[in-house]
């Protein structure tokens, strides 16, 4: 009989830390986005969880968008995108935001490597 | 920005929930103000001519002043950092002792200095007044930094140096309690 436990089920996060990990996430996707182009905010939600799969509250991007702004990471601009258009705020990246961007790509991408070479240690 | 938009009928949910939006944004710029709720409008009424019920669209946003708050915050913490002034550093993170556990701890560290500085203060007055009695003192049972019944049962360490070292103890005490709250706001802003 072996005597190795089976490992038990990994404990469900709790909403506090799915919350920061999601907004370091929507973060990084956000900035990714805008390198398509300027977009409006509810696109931009909308994008971040159907493209990315980022499960996003309705009232989290703004707060958001308001401090990548703030930091000047991003520009904003009001625009009617055509005779009777609802007016719609548009984000688009700055030069200090794509900087931003390739530095925390780096990271994201030096994080999942070495994260996926110890998973994958363990499945072997 | 002034919301171009054409008005809500006044008794509609959207109009209500915008109305409470505005008066909890309160203590930001009117010029924010109006383009948090323009652009708040937007989405909700983008939300509704897709077809999403109302009720349903303004639960996704949650209570107005939860929303709110999360704006109101950051401009308190981006003022606060770009404030020279300790005390309103010190003021914005005891606002935040509530509902923060990282402001708790920056809150008692800056206690437990500011309690050294009055302690050195009290102990540099007490110098001038009582000389013979107060000073850091070394006995038997150890140091101690103080006032002392008996001065033949110690030995004073500082003499009148005590007034420069007092000088330099709260200076080095004033900077490392606002590195504290520096780092602890920073950290706030950033989980924003």
């Amino acid at each position: 009989m072996s005597s190795r436990a089976r490992p038990s089920a990994a404990p469900e996060p709790s909403e506090g830390q799915r919350a920061q990990l999601l907004k370091g996430l929507a973060e990084l996707g956000l900035l990714s986005l805008l390198r398509d182009g300027p977009q409006y905010g509810l696109q931009i939600l909308d994008r971040l969880r159907t493209e990315a799969g980022l499960a996003l509250a309705e009232g989290t991007i703004y707060p958001l968008l308001h401090r990548l702004e703030r930091t000047g990471l991003v520009r904003s601009e009001w625009r009617l995108d055509g005779e009777g258009a609802r007016p719609r705020k548009y984000y688009d990246l700055t030069d200090r935001g794509a900087a931003e961007l390739a530095s925390q790509l780096a990271e994201w991408r030096r994080l999942s490597r070495h994260l996926n070479t110890f998973l994958e240690r363990s499945e072997s | 920005m002034t919301d171009p938009s054409p008005p809500l009928p006044s008794r509609s949910p959207l109009h209500d929930w915008l109305r409470r939006l505005r008066w909890s944004l309160a203590a930001l710029p009117e010029r924010d103000r109006d383009d948090i709720v323009a652009e708040t409008r937007a989405h909700l009424e983008e939300r509704v001519a897709g077809g999403d019920p109302p009720e349903r669209v303004l639960a996704a946003f949650g209570p107005p002043e939860a929303y709110a708050r999360q704006f109101v915050d950051q401009m308190e913490l981006a003022g606060a950092l770009g404030d020279p002034r300790s005390r309103t550093l010190l003021a914005v993170v005891a606002r935040r002792v509530h509902r923060s556990l990282l402001a708790v701890v920056a809150l008692v560290v800056v206690t437990i200095l500011g309690a050294a500085a009055f302690l050195l203060v009290s102990v540099a007055v007490m110098k001038l007044i009582d000389p013979t009695h107060a000073g850091l003192w070394r006995s038997g049972s150890g140091m101690f930094l103080g006032l002392v019944d008996d001065p033949s049962r110690g030995e004073e360490l500082l003499g009148w140096s005590i007034f420069p070292l007092a000088a330099l103890g709260l200076l080095l005490i004033w900077g490392v309690g606002r590195l504290v709250l520096l780092a602890a706001l920073r950290t706030l802003a950033r989980e924003r």
